[in-house]
């Protein structure tokens, strides 16, 4: 029931922090939230920054050049946009680390079954890109070149993305086995 | 015989849970070992460790009477020399092929190395291991046993001292296999193979470290005397019991054969 709660919580969360267009009450419950995981809060910070800083990094520094080029006010837009992204990014890790996901989704089979597929994938591929790394490591014997970092990136890219298409087919052809999709 | 690799007392966990316990075990130089363990029991992490991929919590591990520590694969030229000598063929072959062509990946060590003769090399490597005709060719749309091939010749093209395969026959066909334990055969270099197929295993080196399902190792020696003795096995979970039938008569024993 607790993890069920705490699903409901996050999903009004989300919505909140989506309708909301005033960053004074954007930041006053972003501010609660992090009491909120007191002791978790330095944690769930560094990584919510870490998580949204390449993109919202690119986002802004752009949406700023334009706003200067274009003589558009663009202090509060890029405000109230990074402030809703790092709540929105703190609330899912905040949720995440207090909630079993799959007691959480137990009230639907088919959530559930998703999300056992997604999980296990995910576990998959970690490991899978873990070895990779360290395959390349094992082979190193100084600095790769810029053209080796570029092969070994795109080679992992296409790896992953082949053997989705293929797990995806396999799991769908076994899900239909299973029953799943029938109208 | 000179000692080329010595550990003393490795443990290492992941996440709180042991991985290996308390292993200790050496290797001369030139012996070919056989690493024997169910899935699990840590085979691939001791490897690991062994190529200072990654390091024990507790334990000392020496290579050449060298303590390799993290800080000391740090250093440029330790490396270099490290990374020469000491080679891992990995059970996936996919996680280590990224070069566009087979040429380009045997030369890729070799290039690192900057040494003249790297044409001749590649070309020997390749001939030996019998791809020379894919050379041209990008190395990901070969089978599987043809890119174990491929890694293989890269790595022995560095000409190293000591050679690490995680389970080097799971991808490979009977065929293959036959043809894999030939290759090893005429092979002069130390070798750690780590594999759970009991009937393999004796085609692959003499000696046997066996690891238990809790981690630790609780065999070294003759890998011929390990599998006579029915209580070791049965301690590494390397033994199966099934129903079989002669004729009419049913019976229910211990079995070492792989399925």
């Amino acid at each position: 029931m607790r993890d069920k709660l705490f699903l409901l919580f996050y999903v009004f969360g989300v919505f909140l922090f989506t309708i909301i267009h005033d960053i004074f009450v954007i930041g006053v419950f972003s501010l609660i939230l992090v009491l909120l995981s007191y002791n978790q809060a330095i944690t769930l910070i560094r990584r919510s920054i870490i998580s949204v800083l390449l993109f919202n990094g690119v986002i802004t520094v752009s949406y700023i050049l334009y706003a200067i080029f274009t003589g558009r006010q663009w202090l509060e837009y890029i405000t109230l946009l990074n402030l809703r992204v790092f709540a929105l990014t703190y609330l899912t890790f905040f949720f995440i680390s207090k909630v079993n996901l799959f007691k959480a989704l137990s009230f639907s089979k088919t959530l559930t079954y998703i999300l056992i597929l997604s999980y296990t994938q995910i576990l998959i591929f970690k490991r899978q890109l873990n070895e990779f790394k360290l395959a390349l490591q094992s082979r190193l014997l100084e600095k790769p070149s810029r053209e080796d970092s570029y092969n070994f990136i795109s080679t992992i890219f296409y790896y992953f993305l082949n053997k989705s298409m293929r797990n995806t087919k396999e799991i769908s052809d076994a899900m239909k086995s299973r029953g799943f999709f029938v109208e | 015989m000179e000692t080329i690799i010595k550990l003393e007392n490795i443990s290492y966990k992941y996440e709180d849970e042991y991985v290996l316990r308390d292993i200790s075990f050496d290797v001369k130089k030139g012996e070919k070992i056989v690493l024997l363990g169910i899935n699990g029991s840590g085979k691939s992490t001791l490897l690991k460790i062994i190529n200072g991929l990654i390091f024990q919590q507790k334990g000392n591990y020496y290579y050449k009477n060298t303590l390799i520590t993290k800080k000391l694969l740090k250093k440029k030229d330790f490396v270099k020399q490290f990374r020469k000598e000491v080679v891992f063929l990995f059970q996936n072959p996919d996680t280590m092929i990224f070069n566009p062509t087979v040429y380009d990946e045997i030369a890729f060590g070799l290039r690192q190395l900057q040494i003249d003769d790297i044409d001749e090399r590649v070309k020997h490597w390749a001939e030996k291991l019998g791809v020379y005709k894919y050379l041209d060719t990008p190395p990901f749309n070969l089978s599987g046993g043809e890119k174990q091939k491929v890694c293989l010749a890269s790595l022995l093209a560095l000409e190293p001292e000591v050679i690490l395969m995680d389970e080097p026959t799971s991808n490979l066909d009977p065929r293959s296999t036959g043809w894999f334990i030939d290759f090893l055969y005429e092979l002069d270099i130390t070798t750690i193979i780590t594999t759970h197929n009991l009937s393999l295993s004796l085609e692959l080196g003499e000696r046997g470290l066996v690891l238990s399902e809790d981690h630790r190792l609780i065999y070294d020696g003759n890998l011929k005397e390990f599998l006579n003795d029915i209580e070791k096995l049965k301690e590494a979970n390397l033994v199966h019991i099934h129903k079989h039938r002669h004729g009419k008569i049913e019976h229910r024993h211990y079995h070492t054969h792989d399925f």
